[in-house]
């Protein structure tokens, strides 16, 4: 099998994976919607935390992946490591689109207020703004090492940010609510409740792996485009 | 049970999140769609 076969073959199993998420996530709103009870004070408007905490989650964890896999690139200078971190941070650009759209959905009618510049959310805001500009300089740059090199140290830095942003409702008074599940004491949510949110939180991992494992696939084939035109096949 | 009258919040942040991520993976389908065709017609040939 050639390396086009290769990447078209990877980018059909990304799809079904895709696919498999998107009716997972069908299944999220109907358990969410129709069968997960409202909470008492809040209302309806806390059924957006089963969207905005894990799309969350999987941004934060797409990031974090990123900045780990650009430590490995500059160590070991393997390609498949920078395109692998360039596919990771696209996706968790996208996931964050989300966590930013949905979480100020949230704030109006629980806060009272769209936006607050408080620690979590401007960091928050300051992570995605910074993997948006990952993107844009890597479009910009023609030279696939430097490309990568300069990727990689953004790619770090973004890292840096993921466990501030988790720790940032500890370390600043801010009005947005502490860790429910990932903290060091029990998940402080009802049962039904949990396991909307678990299910949710599963279904965007799968939505990670299909849009990585396609973005990846796309990576694939514009990286033998270049290789043919430099051979002079084109 | 008396709650908060917001359900109109939640529908829009769910409508929102659907949109975000179908319109996501069809532009990821695409772009490999019109990757893989640009590639086929560069290495098409007529003699083969």
């Amino acid at each position: 099998m050639n390396p086009r076969q290769n990447a078209v073959r990877l980018n059909l199993k990304g799809q079904l994976i895709t696919w498999v998420a998107l009716l997972g996530l069908a299944g999220v709103y109907v358990r969410a919607l129709a069968f997960t009870p409202i909470e008492r004070t809040q209302g309806p408007a806390q059924k957006i935390f089963y969207l905005h905490a894990p799309a969350a989650m999987t941004a934060l964890m797409a990031f974090a992946l990123t900045g780990v896999v650009s430590i490995f690139y500059l160590w070991l200078k393997d390609r498949k490591l920078d395109l692998f971190a360039a596919s990771s941070a696209e996706v968790g650009v996208a996931f964050s689109v989300v966590m930013l759209t949905t979480g100020p959905i949230w704030g109006k009618p629980i806060w009272g207020t769209w936006w607050s510049w408080d620690a979590r959310l401007t960091s928050t805001l300051f992570i995605f703004l910074l993997f948006v500009g990952y993107l844009v300089m890597r479009g910009a740059l023609e030279d696939p090492r430097v490309r990568a090199q300069y990727s990689s140290v953004i790619g770090i830095m973004g890292l840096l940010l993921v466990p501030f942003i988790h720790i940032s409702v500890y370390l600043f008074r801010t009005l947005h609510p502490t860790p429910i599940i990932a903290k060091p004491s029990a998940p402080s949510l009802p049962q039904e409740m949990l396991v909307t949110l678990l299910i949710s939180a599963l279904v965007f991992l799968l939505f990670y792996v299909g849009f990585v494992t396609q973005r990846y696939s796309l990576g694939l084939l514009r990286e033998l485009k270049h290789e043919e035109a430099a051979r002079g096949i084109s | 049970m008396e709650y908060p009258d917001n359900g109109a919040y939640m529908v829009a942040a769910y409508i929102v999140a659907a949109v975000v991520l179908v319109v996501y993976s069809v532009g990821l389908s695409v772009r490999i769609m019109w990757e893989s065709r640009e590639n086929a017609v560069k290495n098409w040939n007529p003699r083969q």
